[in-house]
């Protein structure tokens, strides 16, 4: 199984719309095909999930290629900037996930979430 | 502000890396503590069996040496608990900061008046100052040579704007920038950024009494 997700690389504000799709590259036996949109934070040796937004339900059922995936997930109107320092980050994640038996399968990309305007 | 989340502002909500810090529990305390206990117990056993021992004064003298190191131990333990638990608050530094919500780029006003002049023994300043909170892994080796990694979590100052005040000039008020680039105040499982308005002694090879009052930093 090999997941790509295609998302308009730009930054993006509190409460946007992210607009994308995942595309199966190779196929697979899988349960379900779901996108998520997390709010993460890292340092050099730790990652860690804070918040995260369940997208809707993509697929049901084994993923046969080609075939892509059209799915939007809004950005919480509350969302916190991406930001980093010399010790850690804040950062947000896209997360197409195949629900499989055993190790799942996953795509993620990088979301730039920016401050509010003042 | 919270007991167990004193460095939060009322109305904000510890993230997961407070939490867990919070949940920690201090060992190294709480067994000198119950090797007090433990010894304290044979000081009690050696005088109370002094009378049936082969030597009453050797009994005697024991049970001193256990009473002693009982004494110390525990006080050593109150001295650790205080030091990483309940750090003492110079509750005569009497700070104030107004607003405390308050967004990056926006000024904050620090009001300070000290109580008790005469407990200031050094340098007193009044600031402003964010903390990094960051989880780090740790390795350590025990007398077997066994390694271990554990997460810690460490504390570094990443913003700090100190400013001399006078101790004997009454109430004073020093308005502080919040960087417009900087961190904004932020409750995380793996880092955290937290900010404060602290007045404090400055003292050399002694800590710094200090108080503190937490200002939310919106981004």
């Amino acid at each position: 199984m090999k997941l790509a997700l295609v998302v308009e690389d730009r930054p993006y504000a509190a409460g946007e719309w992210i607009r994308g799709r995942v595309e199966v590259q190779e196929g697979g036996h899988s349960r379900r095909l779901t996108v998520s949109l997390l709010q993460r934070d890292r340092t050099t040796d730790y990652k860690g999930v804070v918040r995260r937004i369940d997208g809707p339900e993509l697929h049901q059922g084994d993923l046969e290629p080609p075939a892509s995936f059209d799915f939007s997930v809004q950005v919480p109107e509350d969302a916190a900037p991406s930001y980093s320092d010399g010790y850690g980050e804040i950062y947000w994640e896209l997360d197409a996930k195949s629900d499989e038996r055993g190790m799942d399968t996953h795509a993620r990309s990088v979301i730039r979430v920016t401050p509010p305007q003042r | 502000m919270s007991g167990r989340f004193p460095n939060l502002p009322p109305g904000h909500t510890p993230g997961p890396q407070s939490r867990r810090v919070a949940r920690g529990r201090p060992w190294g305390p709480i067994l000198l503590f119950l090797f007090g206990l433990g010894a304290a117990g044979g000081a009690v056993a050696l005088w109370a069996g002094r009378n049936t021992a082969k030597s009453k004064s050797g009994s005697e003298v024991g049970a001193a040496v256990f009473l002693g190191v009982a004494v110390l131990l525990v006080l050593l333990a109150l001295w650790l608990w205080r030091r990483l638990v309940h750090p003492r608050v110079a509750r005569w530094l009497d700070v104030r900061a107004d607003p405390v919500e308050l967004r990056r780029g926006d000024a904050v006003r620090a009001a300070l008046r000290v109580i008790d002049p005469a407990r200031v023994d050094g340098n007193l300043q009044l600031g402003l100052v964010c903390t990094a909170f960051h989880d780090v892994k740790v390795q350590s080796t025990d007398a077997q040579g066994h390694r271990s990694e554990h997460r810690s979590t460490q504390r570094a100052e990443v913003v700090t704007d100190w400013r001399d005040v006078d101790a004997a000039a009454g109430e004073q008020t020093i308005e502080f920038q919040v960087p417009s680039d900087g961190a904004f105040s932020y409750e995380g499982d793996t880092i955290s950024w937290v900010w404060r308005v602290s007045a404090r002694v400055q003292r050399e090879h002694r800590s710094d009494p200090h108080n503190d009052v937490p200002v939310w930093v919106a981004p």
